[in-house]
């Protein structure tokens, strides 16, 4: 294939696109509907409930550490095959579960291997879809991150149904045929090759280099604290309500409130991320500020309807750093070394993921409540978007969008021998 | 229906005067006697309140304390000092039924009690919908009730509309029933015999009541036909994908990687005059 100087910012792109939109959807969307799974598998197995929980955890814990390994493969081979593995992967982990005689046997085939196949999938199409796009980049990851939301609306009551009609072998069968569209989206993945590629190398040479490259892992400890604190309301706001003598069904449906507050979110940021010139780093630090102040604000607020305010606010401001987010990286360390770059970023954050919650869980038993937990969480978001601040050209007031940042390509002179053969990634 | 209270009054007048006649043991005259008003039969629901009385009579040893139990269970709130005792239910229902009985306790004399049933028909109220499970595993659907006196069981299975009762010949039936409770299992489910509307029937001497059970039994092979069915889309989807995208570039062949191919943008800057500066000197 002839080399591309631009992305091309369209065409093929919008496909990618949609391929991205169905990939987050049955990744994440099917991760967080497993819980409806949940309660079958306790009664199933006679297992405590903390044992079941670790089949989930195996699996968003694979995913996250393994996106290196997706991420070196499809430096190596293109996106389109690493993608389609992944997806067998993952449906051939669902189909062994249906047989499955002990828990163990889904902490290995949920957890391990359909885990390792969604680390395949997601950060090869993110960042393929970077790829593809320069002046839209974060309008269309916003777009193609809302599948994440819309799926979880559908998928928690189709499970349901699945699992009343089916039983939970049956249901996990149909689960596994489901997982085993993202090898169709796996085949959307038209590989493209452009002009930046053929000089940064292979995956070994890539990681080094990103490895020493000082903005990129400014913004990995960025990202890190951001992941931090990010998750909390999503996972204490219910509890947090109930203390706070709600009754369960209204506090669920705030949640819902701000489910559909977040796509909204990532729709308008990304939009905005494309039309305000500058470096999109500002924006990231815009929305992280904006959420750490909403979080720290949660404690404060008893009034219902100044909950319901913050919570719509918190799920459109949340929802709008997730495109960003994903669109600085490029901006970086350019499009040649986005497979590599987006996968060490994801390993390194999921750490703050992990961390986050049992930490605010922890601040709750000590204290009491779940202010110290929100606070806490407010300032791991601050404190991510204050290291966003040290980013370059960070107060510019116009900057190159999709071009690589000159640091790099001079570190690319420098440091990286430039490969002889085997040019161009197909 | 309880009968109005003036012809019973002047039967059990009738009664006691005639007993009284009747020569009996020297201590029979030193029994206390209650009287009580009949038993109550309760039919429709809404029902009128009812009142059931006790009045001790012809005693002379000293009382300390009575009340009223239902089943055997003291009533809370009815303990007084009186020989005339009132229990007054308000707004009757099935649950409301039973043996009530009104205790007298004396100084130094054994307690006595009478009688009095308050009766009415069956109320089902428990029971599953409707009960899937997989074929080999066990069912069980269960039905409770309120109501005195205590029912008679019978389950049905309707057979083309018409409930039939069920006929253990497979064996594999297993019927439970005590007072206001019963229980049907079925073990090792076939799918060829067993679903269908499971029809419970609780019958007393008032009256009686059914609600239905609807068991569903799951074929292993179910879900395998969706399965195959979302196997081919996919196959199709992946090969429209890929046929297409050959046959619109059919001149790409992906090991060409031509340097000096043509560059599919005019747009010229230094970054790209790097690439391919060093592009140029491999």
């Amino acid at each position: 294939m002839a080399l591309r100087a631009e992305p091309p910012d369209g065409g093929w792109g919008w496909m990618v696109v949609l391929s991205a939109f169905f990939q987050s959807a049955l990744v994440f969307g099917v991760l967080r509907s497993f819980g409806v799974f949940f309660v079958e598998f306790v009664a199933a197995f006679e297992e405590p409930a903390a044992r079941v929980s670790w089949i989930a955890s195996i699996g968003i814990a694979v995913q996250q550490f393994g996106s290196p390994v997706g991420s070196a493969l499809s430096t190596e081979f293109g996106p389109r095959p690493v993608v389609m593995a992944g997806g067998i992967l993952a449906a051939l982990g669902m189909l062994l579960a249906a047989f499955a005689t002990s828990l163990t046997h889904l902490y290995l085939s949920i957890g391990l291997l359909s885990g390792s196949g969604w680390a395949l999938t997601f950060t090869p199409t993110l960042a393929c879809l970077s790829r593809y796009f320069s002046r839209r980049r974060s309008l269309a990851t916003g777009l193609a991150l809302t599948g994440v939301g819309l799926s979880s609306f559908a998928f928690a009551p189709l499970f349901q149904w699945l699992l009343s009609q089916y039983a939970w072998r049956g249901a996990l069968l149909l689960v596994s045929a489901l997982s085993l569209h993202l090898v169709a989206c796996g085949a959307l993945l038209r590989p493209l090759s452009l002009a930046e590629d053929p000089v940064v190398g292979g995956p070994g040479a890539q990681l080094a280099n990103l490895l020493h490259h000082g903005p990129f892992l400014r913004y990995t400890v960025a990202l890190t604290l951001i992941n931090t604190g990010y998750f909390i309301p999503y996972v204490h706001l219910v509890a947090h309500l109930r203390d706070l003598d709600w009754d369960p069904l209204p506090a669920a449906f705030l949640l819902s409130v701000a489910a559909i507050s977040d796509p909204v979110g990532r729709v308008a940021s990304g939009w905005l991320g494309d039309a305000v010139p500058g470096p999109v780093a500002r924006l990231l630090m815009l929305w992280t500020t904006l959420t750490g102040v909403i979080l720290a604000l949660y404690p404060g607020a008893q009034a219902p309807t100044a909950l319901v305010a913050l919570t719509v606010a918190y799920g459109f401001t949340s929802g709008a750093l997730t495109p960003v987010a994903f669109s600085v990286l490029p901006e970086l360390v350019g499009t040649g070394k986005i497979y590599c770059g987006l996968g060490l970023v994801q390993m390194v954050e999921s750490i703050g993921g992990l961390l986050g919650a049992p930490l605010s869980g922890y601040l709750r038993d000590v204290t009491g409540t779940y202010t110290a937990s929100f606070v806490v969480a407010g300032a791991f978001l601050l404190a991510g978007s204050g290291v966003l601040i040290t980013l370059p050209h960070f107060f510019c007031l116009s900057a190159p969008t999709s071009k690589p940042q000159d640091p790099v390509t001079e570190a690319l002179d420098t440091k990286v021998p430039l490969p002889r053969e085997g040019l161009g990634e197909d | 229906m309880s009968g109005s209270s003036l012809p019973s009054a002047l039967a059990l007048s009738l009664l006691l005067v005639s007993g009284s006649l009747l020569p009996g043991p020297g201590a029979a005259q030193n029994e206390p006697r209650i009287v009580t008003s009949e038993e109550v039969i309760i039919r429709e629901s809404p029902a009128p309140s009812v009142t059931l009385q006790c009045n001790l009579t012809s005693n002379s040893h000293t009382l300390t304390y009575s009340y009223w139990t239902k089943n055997g269970v003291e009533l809370t709130a009815t303990r007084k000092n009186a020989s005339n005792m009132e229990y007054r239910i308000n707004k009757p229902r099935a649950e409301d039924s039973g043996e009530y009985h009104c205790v007298y306790h004396f100084l130094s004399a054994p307690k006595a009690n009478a009688t009095i049933e308050v009766k009415a028909a069956p109320d089902i109220t428990g029971h599953k919908r409707s009960e899937n499970k997989n074929e080999g595993q066990d069912a069980m659907m269960y039905c409770k009730s309120v109501g005195y006196p205590y029912p008679e069981w019978i389950w049905r299975k309707k057979e083309n509309g018409m409930p039939m009762e069920i006929v253990n010949t497979s064996g594999r039936f297993i019927i439970i029933n005590r007072e206001n409770y019963t229980e049907l299992s079925i073990t090792n489910l076939q799918i060829t015999e067993d679903p269908g509307e499971y029809e419970c029937n609780a019958t007393n001497s008032i009256g009686s009541a059914s609600v239905v059970t609807i068991l569903r039994v799951r074929s292993h092979l179910a879900p395998l036909w969706p399965f195959l069915g979302i196997l081919a889309e996919i196959i199709i989807l992946v090969v429209i994908i890929v046929v297409y995208e050959k046959r619109k570039r059919p001149d790409e062949v992906p090991d060409d990687d031509e340097p000096a191919g043509p560059m599919k943008t005019n747009s010229t800057n230094n970054h790209k005059d790097k690439n391919l500066r060093q592009r140029n000197t491999n």
